[in-house]
């Protein structure tokens, strides 16, 4: 008997021993990894990370492995250890740690056969991803299940190789692998590819067609011009499912940043001659905005004509674009255009000098409060809140004596955002000459500013024969007083 | 002079009257003898209303600038709360008819026209609301073709944003888009460059820095710009947003891992609902009402409110125009899919400014803002004596564009528009990618990018999925 138990506790041991040499060398310490994801904190995190980048590739191409399939069991604790991981080797100074975790990386997609795995490794390689990575990538750029995630890590990889990849993976590539890639050539701007987009986008899909447009549009070379020209040119300038019309304006924005800039500005003087519907106004309006980024502060002169144009659109558009290169010496030129033009693109134009902070709009405001055309005092009213400039109170106040009671309300309130201290000052000695309505608001301004030392100011109007300006002049003493 | 006396004894009269009569119809014939009066020697009247029975709705409203000027001499108020002639109604086309999109069908002086999801049982619910003439679509593409459609408003996921902004731009469109406005800073950054070429108006659709009380501060934001502004509270100033400011992270926007694989219902194009983001198998908790969760869309609690807590804080301390230079993170790793929690998000500006998050809110005592020389606690209280005495001596902030409306018809910026939301969404997204990567990180604001981190550099402006198209 004791024999026998002997011989059983033998074959136990045996068995325990064999079972133990077949157990990874990596399990323990992957699973204790594992029991640890989530990390808490940061500290943890980097604890974790240094765990797994201590396994060496074989430890991390097993864990890679462990993906099981969709409904086989929990993958969460894997997928925090491995997309922890790619973000980690991502980080600066980790180059040797990130060159292992490719080349694990690639082992494990070639062991790998579940797709959903396959593609959640590929999805991680958008974080650490380099040129080792691209021959691993290759075989997918034309499998319909894979090649979306591939083509959008290539993209990432942002090198000459992952390029060169995709420019020869496209020769054979169809439906959404030939799109995705297109869009990733065009993307990086990649000009071998150019040859190989032209052809498709005279494609009778649309979507093939637009997204080579755009593609052409980004690589911006003057060659695509007349492709490019042509498609948007069939449909009228307008928008269409192929994008033609947009694809056109990209490309003459970017050719703009070439150097010469010439032809991109041809092309945009080409459009706003072309287009000239009311509903074109958008078209028109992004063909000036190129010419204007390519003269840069030179652009004053042309952005003056625009403004004086007849579509109200174009016109604004020019003045927003105006206040983006604003300077001293443009200021000037736009005060002069202020003071010669017609009463809507005056108001504009102080509108515009206000938003940018430019001192000499304060002249401009200053004559305007006093202009025959109700738009032009509206926008100096408002204009003198936006520049909170104390240089604008006296006329202000002055200009309250004529105004109409939706000026005066206006004036009212630029009043509460002029930058002085000596708000109230003013106000308190306007109030006594001002007719009834304006003495009203001019109340408004010093109850809200608790002007307490203008008390006597307003006491004097308790005598007033008006018995709104009475009450106001009440009201006003003791919100002072609070 | 006579045209002002005229004008004010025709408003006192018109005043008068709507105290007393309550019909539209009358109220109408009445508003516009006001208009005709407050237009004559600017207009030629009989000859506009001539020329006016040629023109397009579409055309009188392109050519609105000195006819709103004109109309505008007429206090919107003086009309009656919320009145607007239908003539003076911007058409809109809402993308996504969703809670979200149904909730914004009826803004005064706008009319929706057409609707489109992807969802048909959400395009049915919205056509039942809105009625038959108005038309229904499943692919936003042609809605934003219509020529009846001044404004594109855009309800959808957040995954969607940029690209129907950048579309609608291209396709001559006015936007107006929920939030937060992008769901990556590239995303962000090509709504703002096809915005401008095309010279487009845009509005984001939060609206704290200009209206309303900011959350828990129970005060509007005006106020504490003005107090910033007078520099009472020195500088540089750190922001704290928690419970105890008044600020409710949402924290249980957090989505589920290991979803198992679920058949896609008939009625919707999941396809095309998840459009531009990764193909990931269909399961309900990933979209209508619960995409909050996922990356792949939004960013949790932090996508959600993110931009409505800090749009205004960053108008608040003037950074319109520029982005963090490193924000840190304490948080628990975040699964790849799945947006988890996070404890404490601080946001540092070059000139020391700091913006901290406190998810849990940790920090019962935080001011809201607290500077070298005072805080600013909710409700406006202060450690400063007279606060609110010595703050009216200051000056108020600059005015704003706060009608979409205006900034539409007048080509004004918008006072939330997609220059200033690109930076106040920035914040958001920053945030998410240090969240996604595990660690905090240094931010370059002029250039956009990362310091020395390639996978965060990589969530900048990752490659959409193009299949859908």
């Amino acid at each position: 008997m004791k024999k026998k138990i002997l011989f059983f506790i033998l074959m136990l041991s045996c068995v325990t021993l064999s079972a133990q040499q077949k157990q990874s060398p990596y399990a323990t310490r992957i699973n204790r990894v594992l029991k640890r994801m989530p990390a808490d904190n940061q500290l943890q995190l980097d604890s974790c990370m240094q765990q797994i980048a201590a396994l060496g590739i074989n430890g991390l191409t097993e864990m890679a492995c462990m993906l099981r399939l969709p409904g086989k069991g929990d993958n969460t604790a894997l997928q925090y250890a491995l997309n922890g991981y790619a973000s980690y080797v991502a980080a600066a100074t980790r180059d040797s740690l990130r060159t292992k975790a490719v080349k694990a990386w690639g082992r494990a997609l070639k062991l790998t056969t579940d797709a959903s795995a396959k593609i959640f490794l590929i999805e991680q390689l958008q974080f650490f991803g380099d040129n080792a990575a691209i021959a691993l990538l290759k075989p997918y750029l034309q499998q319909p299940r894979y090649s979306d995630p591939a083509i959008r890590v290539l993209s990432q990889i942002k090198t000459s190789a992952s390029l060169i990849a995709m420019e020869l993976a496209l020769d054979k590539a169809k439906g959404n692998s030939e799109i995705a890639l297109i869009k990733a050539l065009g993307d990086r701007r990649y000009i071998a590819a150019e040859g190989a987009i032209t052809l498709r986008a005279s494609s009778a899909d649309p979507v093939l067609k637009r997204t080579a447009l755009f593609a052409l549009a980004n690589i911006a070379s003057e060659d695509s011009e007349p492709v490019l020209f042509a498609a948007a040119e069939k449909v009228n300038f307008s928008y269409d499912s192929t994008g033609a019309t947009a694809a056109y304006l990209l490309f003459i924005d970017n050719l703009g940043h070439n150097w010469p800039t010439a032809p991109a500005q041809t092309a945009a003087n080409k459009v706003l001659r072309q287009c000239k519907g009311d509903s074109l106004s958008h078209v028109r309006i992004a063909a000036l905005k190129t010419i204007v980024d390519i003269m840069g502060d030179n652009a004053t002169n042309t952005l003056t004509l625009a403004a004086d144009n007849k579509d109200p659109q174009y016109a604004a558009a020019a003045l927003a674009m105006a206040g983006r290169f604003m300077n001293g010496a443009n200021a000037d030129v736009w005060l002069q255009k202020g003071e010669r033009s017609q009463p809507a693109t005056k108001a504009a134009v102080i509108t515009m000098l206000a938003a940018t902070k430019q001192r000499v709009a304060i002249s401009l405001c200053t004559k305007a409060l006093k202009d025959s055309d109700v738009r032009v005092r509206m926008a100096a009213i408002e204009a003198s809140a936006q520049m909170q400039s104390p240089e604008m109170l006296s006329p202000l106040l002055v200009a309250m004596k004529t105004a109409d009671s939706t000026e005066v309300k206006a004036i009212g309130n630029s009043l509460l955002s002029i930058r002085s201290r000596d708000v109230s000052g003013y106000v308190a000695v306007a109030l006594q000459q001002a007719p009834p309505f304006v003495q009203i608001t001019l109340l408004h301004v010093l109850a809200y500013k608790k002007a307490a030392d203008k008390e006597r100011f307003i006491r004097l109007l308790l005598n007033s024969e008006n018995p709104d300006v009475v009450t106001a002049a009440k009201t006003t003493l003791e919100a002072v007083r609070e | 002079m006579l045209a002002n006396g005229i004008y004010d004894l025709a408003l006192n009269e018109y005043r008068e009257f709507l105290l007393q009569n309550d019909n539209p119809l009358i109220t109408e014939i009445y508003t516009c003898k006001i208009i005709f009066i407050s237009c004559s020697g600017l207009l030629n009247f009989n000859h506009n209303m001539e020329q006016k029975k040629n023109q397009s709705r579409r055309t009188f409203l392109r050519n609105g600038i000195g006819a709103v000027a004109a109309f505008t001499i007429v206090p919107r108020h003086v009309l009656g709360r919320g009145y607007l002639a239908p003539s003076d109604q911007l058409t809109k086309g809402v993308i996504g008819t969703g809670g979200m999109g149904k909730g914004h069908f009826g803004y005064a002086g706008t009319r929706v026209v057409a609707i489109c999801d992807v969802d048909k049982l959400h395009l049915q619910q919205a056509q039942e609301v809105l009625g038959e003439g108005v038309k229904t679509f499943d692919d936003y593409r042609e809605l934003i073709q219509l020529p009846e459609v001044d404004i594109v408003h855009i309800a959808t996921p957040p995954h969607w944003h940029g690209i129907m902004s950048v579309e609608a731009a291209r396709a001559g469109k006015d936007i107006w888009c929920e939030k937060p406005m992008t769901r990556t800073i590239g995303e962000g950054k090509r709504v703002k460059e096809a915005v401008q070429q095309y010279g487009r108006m845009f509005r984001l659709n939060t609206w704290f820095r200009f209206e309303d009380n900011f959350y828990g501060m129970n005060t509007p934001v005006k106020p504490v710009k003005k107090l910033v502004n007078s520099g009472m509270l020195g500088w540089p100033l750190t922001v704290t947003l928690n419970r105890h400011t008044g600020f409710d992270w949402k924290q249980h926007w957090v989505g589920k891992t290991n979803l198992p694989v679920t058949p896609v219902p008939a009625e919707l194009n999941y396809d095309r609902w998840l459009g531009p983001a990764p193909y990931k198998p269909y399961h309900p908790d990933r979209v209508h009402q619960r995409f909050r969760g996922y990356w792949d869309y939004d960013g949790g609690g932090l996508g959600d409110m993110g931009q409505h807590f800090l749009d205004p804080v960053q108008y608040i301390l003037g950074k319109d125009d520029t982005s963090p230079v490193s924000v840190e993170i304490d948080a628990p790793q975040q699964h790849p899919d799945a947006v988890g929690t996070w404890r404490r998000i601080t946001y540092t500006y070059k000139d020391g400014c700091k913006i901290i998050l406190d998810g849990e809110g940790t920090d019962e005592k935080a001011a809201f803002i607290e500077g070298p020389s005072g805080k600013l606690y909710p409700g406006f209280r202060s450690d400063i004596p007279d606060l609110a005495k010595k703050l009216a001596a200051y000056p108020d902030p600059p005015p704003q564009v706060t009608d979409f409306l205006i900034s539409v018809k007048e080509r004004r910026q918008f006072a939330l528009n997609e220059e200033n939301g690109h930076r106040s969404c920035t914040l958001v997204n920053i945030a998410k990618i240090a969240l996604q990567v595990g660690r905090s990180l240094e931010f370059d604001p002029e250039r956009q990018v990362f310091l020395y981190d390639d996978a965060a550099n990589s969530l900048i402006d990752p490659p959409a999925r193009t299949g859908w198209a």
